[in-house]
């Protein structure tokens, strides 16, 4: 390889990793923040709901009537719902979305790249077939 | 007495309609515009000394878009709509005279242009070149841009290359130094003569949950730091090549 195109190779995945690893800290501070909501809420959401299935009523009453009579089950649930719906899990996996769309056009060019960002080039295939 | 009750009826009717046809668009568009904001977009990370020294040596770049089923997508009223799916708000329409008729184009804008434009325009100088009519694609260019004058330098079908029947387009006219110049289009014909100058993408019709552009950001953000984009893009396996 000449060394300009070397030289370029090295900037184009300098600038890759630099962009995987910015991603590290925020996602790491998404990460406690969110282990954190979701494993509250989800105690919340367990526990209620054991009372609300043990409580006689539940089955006599309409089902909006026994949620209203049941709030805490019911908001730790919608709360869990929302923040599924609204993607938050998606902030925890940005860095891995980054780099796998990365590998995906990088495939188009014979290389790929690992979870840091850094380049794998693949040896040259033959062209024989396609010319 | 009657027959005007009925007549009134029938009226409010259309009305209810039409009322309803409102409503069911206004959420279809809230629900792609929630569909659209779900996945991770790409964010911009402040350079490194060294990427920035980097980028202070090697000069800025050109990037080529086309337009049809890699910007957007457009049909007209004449236009079987099998590509669409019946009831897909469109993003904007352009109306245009064609041999003196008048014709509606139903624009759909791929998912995430605007976020893509805005940020590849701080990165490169951007160019449209489209093989459609220059009257069609300046209206549609000019939707894009939206007044942020990022998409002024703009190519057509009369500077494209006919050539077995579809059109190339001479990358050499625009910028004579090919280290600094590529494209990003949908259909390889385009730039056979250039193919060490090409990002290929797939072509978009009305798939809404499509993240093709925001997946060509980390590329992209990456190619300004080399000196010539060949260095990358040569090494093209042209797995969607169809010449």
């Amino acid at each position: 390889m000449e060394p300009s195109a070397c030289e370029d190779l090295k900037a184009f995945e300098r600038r890759l990793t630099e962009v995987v690893s910015s991603y590290r800290p925020s996602t790491f501070r998404w990460r406690k923040l969110l282990a954190v909501v979701l494993s509250a809420m989800s105690m919340c959401t367990a526990i209620s709901a054991w009372y609300w299935l043990r409580d006689p009523r539940t089955t006599v009453v309409p089902l909006t009537e026994s949620l209203w009579i049941h709030p805490v089950f019911t908001v730790a649930t919608l709360t869990l719902v929302v923040l599924f719906i609204l993607g938050i899990q998606k902030l925890v996996i940005a860095p891995q979305i980054i780099t796998s769309r990365t590998r995906m056009v990088l495939g188009d060019f014979n290389m790929s790249c690992d979870d840091t960002g850094k380049l794998i080039l693949k040896p040259r295939q033959s062209n024989n077939n396609s010319t | 007495m009657i027959s005007l009750l009925q007549m009134k009826f029938r009226a409010l009717l259309l009305l209810l309609s039409k009322v309803w046809t409102c409503i069911c668009f206004m959420f279809n568009r809230q629900v792609r515009a929630f569909i659209q904001y779900q996945p991770v977009k790409y964010e911009l990370f402040p350079l490194s000394p060294v990427s920035r020294h980097r980028l202070s040596l090697v000069q800025r770049k050109t990037l080529v878009l086309d337009l049809d089923e890699t910007l957007i997508h457009s049909h007209h009223n004449a236009m079987p709509r099998n590509t669409v799916k019946p009831g897909t708000p469109h993003d904007f329409t352009v109306k245009v005279t064609i041999d003196r008729n008048p014709v509606r184009f139903f624009v759909h804008k791929r998912p995430h242009v605007d976020y893509f434009l805005d940020v590849v325009s701080q990165w490169y100088d951007l160019v449209v070149f489209t093989a459609s009519m220059e009257i069609y694609g300046a209206a549609v260019a000019d939707k894009l841009d939206n007044g942020r004058n990022i998409l002024r330098r703009r190519y057509y079908r009369q500077h494209c290359t006919p050539d077995y029947g579809s059109y190339t387009k001479d990358l050499s006219a625009i910028c004579s130094d090919l280290n600094r110049i590529f494209i990003i289009d949908n259909s390889p014909g385009a730039y056979r003569c250039f193919p060490n100058n090409a990002i290929p993408i797939k072509s978009w019709f009305s798939d809404p949950m499509d993240t093709a552009l925001l997946s060509l950001l980390p590329m992209l953000d990456a190619l300004r730091f080399t000196n010539d984009v060949r260095s990358v893009l040569s090494r093209n396996l042209h797995l969607h090549r169809l010449w």
